[in-house]
């Protein structure tokens, strides 16, 4: 079948639009992963909380990375308890040790809640009983929409 | 003159239907297997921390390396404000300020409180060009808060 009766080219204000001819249900194309980097949080009991991360396009989230930037302070562990929407995911907590020095690494897997609906959100909630402690976190993705 | 378009246009069909296949009920359009990357419109997120204490107040610009369009900026409060003042996030692009593109976090906000705007104009950023973030809090100048810019990739 050729090009032009599998893809419509039309102009728009930012140059030729591509768009699948009728009769093309689906566009299968390679999924790349991608990541969000640089979403601070905190282990201060004043600012512990929910940060909601939004998406404007559908993704699976694969995995979740903290970096100690300000050391942990001891007592407890701080966590960080990721998910969707619909709720928690599971294999979606970072345990950040108690006393974590600066560098420390941490990485999770969430197996479910995991998938963003375009327009929705993947949130990271912080909890440590006593104050004290920076995390970075990143959340690597792959869109699926 | 016609003609050579013609061809032209043949050749580049041919080139280009190999980088394209069709699955057997004709219905799929996926790539070929030699195609290791594809550059179309696609929306994008970055993130950026914005802090509200006087020495660390400014306008920060955040470059791209492609072309962009902004299409919503989003703040989440991640530190309390001050009680006194709102603060606010001026957006837009080397020509000017964006329309509908200030951010006002209100004074004392909470930690998780979010706000988004949807700026209109100047949110047309050129590859290796910048979309800039200026915060400003007058009394009580303290917090701090995430943003995130919704983007789309036009080039």
């Amino acid at each position: 079948m050729p090009l032009n009766e599998m893809l419509e080219f039309k102009k728009d204000g930012y140059g030729t639009l591509i768009t699948a001819a009728p009769g093309i249900t689906g566009v299968s194309l390679p999924a790349w992963a991608e990541v969000v980097t640089n979403i601070p949080m905190s282990f201060v009991t004043a600012d512990q909380m929910q940060m909601r991360i939004y998406f404007p396009f559908a993704v699976t989230i694969t995995k979740i990375r903290g970096i100690v930037t300000s050391v942990v302070s001891g007592t407890a562990d701080g966590t960080i308890t990721c998910g969707n929407s619909t709720g928690a995911s599971t294999g979606g907590v970072l345990t950040i040790t108690l006393s974590s020095a600066v560098a420390a690494k941490f990485s999770a897997t969430p197996t479910t809640n995991n998938t963003v609906a375009a327009d929705s959100y993947y949130y990271l909630t912080s909890l440590k009983t006593l104050t004290g402690g920076l995390v970075d976190c990143a959340l690597e993705y792959t869109r699926t929409a | 003159m016609q003609m050579v378009e013609h061809v032209k246009e043949v050749l580049t069909m041919s080139w280009m239907n190999r980088l394209l296949k069709l699955n057997a009920t004709r219905t799929t359009l996926s790539l070929a297997p030699q195609v290791t990357s594809v550059n179309l419109p696609t929306k994008e997120i970055v993130t950026f921390p914005i802090n509200f204490v006087t020495a660390n107040q400014g306008t920060f610009w955040i470059y791209f390396p492609y072309k962009v369009t902004v299409n919503k900026i989003r703040a989440i409060v991640t530190t309390a404000l001050g009680a006194t003042a709102d603060a606010t996030i001026t957006c837009g692009n080397s020509t000017g300020a964006s329309a509908s593109g200030v951010v006002t976090l209100a004074a004392g906000a909470a930690v998780a409180t979010a706000y988004s705007v949807s700026p209109t104009t100047n949110n047309v950023v050129l590859a290796d060009g910048y979309y800039y973030l200026t915060s400003s809090k007058g009394a009580t100048a303290t917090g701090f808060c995430l943003v995130t810019l919704e983007v789309t990739r036009t080039a």
